[in-house]
């Protein structure tokens, strides 16, 4: 069951579209990573979502029910867009107290103790949230959106600024809170490598157009090894397996080298040695390289950027 | 029911803003009842072009006087001429209305799908809440600080006396809901603050009757003292002479026009009126709509 779908949503201001009939689709109890440069619409489409902004057009879909033109939604959502929304004065106990008793949750101090004990916060419950890292103003910002028991999570940016022990403890709370609660956790991130190793699924968004959506599998397939070659004409080689095969994605490398999606194996390493060789080409360097994911989603975006 | 108002009142009473607020307001009630105390110590019959034999005369009337002193009108001097309930009350509103913004909490509320609708309600209803506390507690103090200065008080009409306080409470309600509507708008802790400063220390009805004085006498004058005779300030300046100012079907005087046909209490009350339709109005239909 899908947990969130939109159809052609869109959000404009004035004559600028921050959201241009974005097509999104997010499976119930998965951690779904949400990819974009800034300002490609994510926080924008995390807010329709979340109720706090009104779209231009288009639907949203929640748990299978449409809730375009509704404030309100049977379904609590937690959110945690650009700022935890923590009361800086008040305990970390505290701050989960207030917002529990605004929602009208039952045994408030007993539930807000159960969450504290779920982002690892415990110790620090009586602490002023003033004096508290990042990181764990992260971890309470998780737990106050946790209030309520929400089927549904939007966390912006959650990972920004985090020390690596801190991205850790992080990536376990929110891959525990999908996979051992069955709540679906949307995520966005710019931190790319600590995003995959969270995410089931994946939506990349440029213009605020969605460019791919992707399960964690397909990324690794995609992000599988490579053939990387250096040759005496990167032009004339690079022209010549492209009249190979025209599908194959061929990348080149900053520092001249062309990088080729295909198979890595022998017959295939051979096959581009002998196009090269009947081109009259000098290799200068052929060797099998595992393409990195950060770079296959900034080509996704800028290939998206291309598409605009 | 009233969730909301109760996870406030949780959040405010294990803050520090509410009691800073009022512990200041407090403070400002004894220095000004202290000042009072010290300008009758050192009265001098003789500063004032009196003979030194009519001391004993105005020694033994100040003494009757400060014996039975009007406490509707020993609080309104202190307390609401000048605006200070007002202020306090705004600096509030504005405080609160801008915090759940600044810190990001209206967005974990919103998204969790609490009535827009509720949420502005409630939080009119503890502005006109804290007013009410810092009326009373303001009150108490001006009768403990006045009596421990040795003053005494004349005996209470409480009906007359409960009345004038619940105009002045809804007076300064108006001036705070008036703000949070600002606030609310703008998003803005300093366009707030500026707001409550602005508007409870009668800044506008001072430039206003600045100008009015600059003017000749001609239409332009005419309307710009009626304009001035409904702005807030001049209910409150009526409101500070005590209970008086609404009792016994008191017609309203203005600063420009002698006399009126309109009772006092009638016309504090429209000008209440309007300041809370307006604020409470704009806030729902701006604040239920808007994204956040």
């Amino acid at each position: 069951m899908l947990a969130v779908e939109t159809r052609a949503l869109t959000k404009s201001y004035g004559s600028k579209n921050a959201v241009n009939e974005l097509f999104m689709r997010v499976e119930q109890g998965t951690v779904y990573g949400f990819v974009g440069k800034n300002g490609a619409g994510k926080s924008t489409t995390m807010k329709m979502i979340a109720g706090l902004a009104r779209q231009t057009s288009g639907q949203i879909m929640l748990f299978g029910e449409d809730k375009s033109h509704q404030h309100g939604v049977d379904h609590a959502i937690g959110a945690l867009i650009e700022n935890p929304g923590l009361l800086p004065n008040l305990s970390a106990l505290d701050n989960l107290m207030v917002k529990s008793r605004a929602m009208g949750v039952e045994k408030a101090k007993e539930r807000s103790k159960a969450l504290l004990d779920v982002v690892g916060l415990s110790y620090v419950g009586s602490k002023k949230v003033k004096g508290f890292s990042l990181g764990m103003k992260q971890r309470l910002g998780i737990a106050l959106a946790l209030v309520g028991n929400p089927q549904l999570l939007l966390l912006d940016e959650p990972l920004n600024g985090l020390d690596p022990e801190a991205t850790r403890d992080m990536r376990t709370v929110i891959g525990s809170l999908a996979h051992e609660q069955g709540i679906t956790v949307i995520i966005s991130s710019h931190v790319l490598d600590q995003l995959n190793r969270v995410a089931d699924t994946f939506g990349v968004i440029s213009d605020g157009s969605m460019v791919a959506e992707f399960s964690d599998a397909q990324l690794q397939a995609s992000c599988g090894q490579a053939v990387r070659l250096r040759a005496t004409d990167p032009a004339r080689a690079f022209a010549a397996l492209r009249a190979r095969n025209a599908q194959v994605p061929i990348v080149t490398a900053p520092d001249g080298a062309l990088v080729i999606y295909s198979g890595t194996n022998d017959q295939e390493i051979e096959a581009i040695s002998h196009i090269l060789y009947d081109a009259g080409i000098i290799l200068l360097e052929l060797g099998v390289v595992k393409r990195d994911i950060e770079d296959y989603f900034v080509e996704l975006m800028e290939r998206g950027n291309s598409h605009a | 029911m009233l969730r909301l108002l109760r996870s406030d009142l949780y959040r405010l009473i294990r803050g520090k803003m509410m009691w800073m607020l009022a512990l200041i307001f407090v403070a400002h009630i004894c220095f000004m009842t202290w000042v009072e105390w010290f300008a009758i110590q050192t009265f001098d019959v003789t500063e004032f072009g009196l003979g030194a034999e009519s001391a004993p005369l105005v020694d033994a009337l100040t003494g009757q006087l400060t014996q039975s002193l009007s406490l509707s009108m020993e609080y309104g001097t202190i307390a609401i001429s000048g605006g200070f309930l007002a202020l306090f009350a705004s600096l509030f509103a504005a405080l609160v209305a801008v915090s759940d913004f600044s810190t990001g909490y209206i967005q974990g509320l919103f998204s969790a799908r609490q009535g827009r609708a509720s949420y502005f309600a409630e939080k009119f209803l503890l502005f006109a809440l804290y007013t009410l506390f810092l009326e009373a507690i303001s009150m108490l103090a001006t009768y403990v600080a006045l009596r421990v200065a040795g003053f005494g008080f004349a005996s209470i009409d409480w009906p007359v006396f409960l009345g004038w306080c619940a105009v002045a409470w809804a007076l300064a309600c108006g001036y705070a809901f008036i703000t949070a509507c600002i606030t609310w708008l703008t998003k803005s802790k300093a366009l707030g603050c500026v707001t409550a400063v602005v508007l409870a220390t009668s800044t506008i009805g001072g430039i206003l009757t600045g100008i009015m004085l600059l003017l000749p006498s001609s239409d332009a004058a005419e309307l710009m003292e009626a304009i001035i005779d409904w702005l807030p300030f001049m209910s409150q300046n009526t409101l500070s002479s005590g209970e008086t100012s609404i009792a016994n079907g008191k017609t309203w005087t203005s600063m420009f026009t002698s006399t009126s046909d309109m009772l006092a209490l009638t016309h504090i009350l429209i000008t209440t009126g309007v300041m809370w339709v307006i604020s409470i109005v704009t806030s729902f239909i701006v604040g239920t709509r808007r994204d956040i």
